[in-house]
């Protein structure tokens, strides 16, 4: 049952997932496995980063078609629905649109220490800062007319 | 860019988590969101790549299904030790965030989530809320919804026009059937418009032909009634069969009664309102809907604002239209595009307008997506055509084109190459 709130966002009614509940014991172990390789991480050289971005991207795109699949399930979506787009769209591009972004900072940072912003930095007036930073590459001109940020 | 960035000093503020040679490695509570199936993974590779901090993922149990893929497509990430996926609700929620062994926590989801996190719950919660003495003192960031507003600018607008912009904002509601934290609930007219009337018939009118959806996130059917009980003008739209909820309008709500449920609450179902603000001129219509925007409505997400390009050759309205882009206090503010569309870029940065005190969040603290990793970035501004050539394939109505199109783009982000344009090209036109 839903608590009723007439402020901000929703107060969620507690629901039972399709997978138990993990326990207390699983969740101090994967908490000390954490802890025990947080500093290793730190260290994790930028090469080594975009080696597993690259893996990041070839195994997501393996599952993809089961994710957005898994997705419409649930939503009660048939797989003729015309709303399955959606979850291509907004469940799965964008975590490969991600994943190739950060891939192509990382090699600018170690090139040149920082990202690469793709358009024009200006000042408005009154001194603002403004960077464009869409389109992103010569492929986002192609496929998403006009559309800037 | 936030206030005292500098053009010169600008590369210094990137990915600041990569020059830092003194830091130390931290554990990140990532709680997933149940909506969208990317927002997990994205927070999760946020927190990695751009904080630098190893990921404990706790599913949530709406989307709890998805868990196995992600364990199964970062599995890379959990063979290393940096990436753990946990299950469960808020007894498990609650007993990680307070876990010593967890260094920071992000959450996409409600602000009353975001509270208990930090305040704690029932009246002490309160109390301490009230107090500004937080129980939890770790960084907790989050991206926490919104009642997100439409600012529709008044012009000469064709038939055609009316049509496109309907289908736009119909676009922003029946996304997800109305399950998005960026989703339109209040659209902003100038009630002076000869055509706010046409506008709202043509949204009507499509979202006629659009049917009702399975409103499958939880507790939809009571946040709905709230709404219909203190609206009971509310127009349905569609028949909605089990598990469905109609499309749900309610057009010309009283400005003057700021408490008004659509603007201080957000529905999260497929619901959206309609107010109209007198003003003398079009730019005085256009600061006051930017007021309004702040003071009134809850939440600092993101927010849209329309405007024919025609209107935009009067000096006036253009002048007008800037200081709103400059004045609205939201993370995104999109023009001519649903700024919810932000959140699929990636270079931009996705997350409230900064600044919010801890006791009152309102959409949040902290962004993600944000891949070219700026750490003072204050908001993302989008523009898009009034019209494309081709109706964005996102469009409601154009759901056919979609399941062809995302498909092969989702393929090219997975292997770019000169050779998948033509493809996409075709499947974008509809051939």
């Amino acid at each position: 049952m839903t608590i009723t709130t007439h402020q901000g966002a929703p107060q969620f009614p507690t629901v039972l997932g399709s997978i138990a509940p993990s326990a207390r014991e699983e969740m101090d172990a994967a908490i000390e496995v954490l802890q025990a390789h947080k500093d290793e991480w730190v260290a994790f050289s930028i090469h080594d980063r975009i080696d597993l971005i690259d893996r990041l991207i070839r195994d997501f795109a393996a599952i993809v078609s089961r994710w957005v699949k898994a997705s419409i399930e649930a939503k009660g979506i048939a797989e003729d629905s015309l709303y399955v787009g959606e979850e291509w769209a907004a469940g799965a591009w964008p975590v490969l649109k991600n994943l190739r972004q950060l891939r192509q900072s990382l090699v600018d940072i170690e090139g040149n220490g920082h990202p690469k912003i793709p358009g024009r930095v200006t000042t408005r007036r009154g001194g603002q800062v403004v960077a464009q930073v869409f389109p992103d590459t010569i492929y986002d001109r192609i496929f998403f007319e006009r559309i800037r940020a | 860019m936030e206030p005292g960035v500098t053009v010169e000093d600008l590369p210094q503020t990137q990915a600041i988590a990569y020059h830092d040679k003194q830091r130390i490695g931290k554990v990140a509570l990532v709680l997933g969101a149940g909506n969208v199936a990317s927002i997990g993974p994205l927070d999760v590779l946020y927190k990695l790549f751009v904080e630098n901090q190893v990921a404990l993922f706790k599913a949530n149990p709406v989307n709890a299904y998805l868990g196995p893929l992600l364990d199964e497509a970062f599995r890379v990430l959990i063979n290393h030790g940096f990436l753990r996926i946990v299950y469960g609700g808020a007894a498990e929620g609650s007993y990680l965030c307070n876990h010593p062994g967890v260094d920071e926590i992000h959450i996409t989801g409600s602000d009353k989530t975001f509270d208990a996190i930090v305040f704690g719950t029932g009246s002490e919660g309160a109390k301490r809320k009230a107090e500004r003495a937080p129980l939890l003192t770790k960084r907790v960031t989050g991206e926490l919804g919104n009642v997100s507003p439409v600012i529709v600018i008044p012009g000469s607008w064709k038939a055609g026009d009316l049509a496109y912009q309907a289908e736009h904002i119909d676009t922003m509601l029946t996304n997800n059937a109305g399950f998005n934290c960026n989703a339109t609930r209040v659209i902003i007219q100038y009630a002076g418009w000869q055509q706010r009337s046409q506008l709202l018939q043509e949204m009507r009118r499509i979202l006629a032909q659009i049917p009702p959806r399975r409103a499958y996130y939880p507790g939809a059917f009571e946040r709905h009634q709230i709404f219909i009980e203190e609206h009971p003008e509310a127009e349905h739209i569609g028949l909605a069969k089990e598990q469905q909820l109609p499309w749900t309008f309610i057009a010309g709500v009283d400005p003057g009664n700021i408490d008004d449920v659509c603007f201080t609450t957000e529905a999260f179902c497929s619901l959206f309102a309609e107010t109209a603000l007198q003003a003398k001129s079009v730019p005085e219509y256009i600061d006051s809907a930017v007021a309004f925007a702040n003071q009134h409505i809850w939440g600092t997400l993101n927010a849209t604002i329309i405007v024919h390009p025609a209107s935009l050759k009067d000096p006036a309205i253009a002048a007008a239209v800037e200081r709103a882009i400059e004045n609205l206090k939201y993370g995104t503010v999109g023009i001519n595009i649903w700024a919810g569309a932000g959140f699929t870029f990636g270079t931009t940065t996705w997350g409230a307008f900064p600044g919010h005190e801890i006791n009152n969040i309102q959409s949040g603290m902290g962004v993600v997506h944000n891949t070219l990793m700026f750490s003072r970035a204050q908001k993302s501004v989008l523009w898009g055509p009034f019209r494309s050539v081709l109706t964005p394939a996102w469009f409601v109505t154009r759901g056919k084109i979609a399941c062809k199109l995302f498909p092969k783009l989702v393929a090219f982000e997975a292997a770019p190459s000169p050779l998948k344009v033509p493809g996409i090209m075709a499947a974008a036109s509809g051939v």
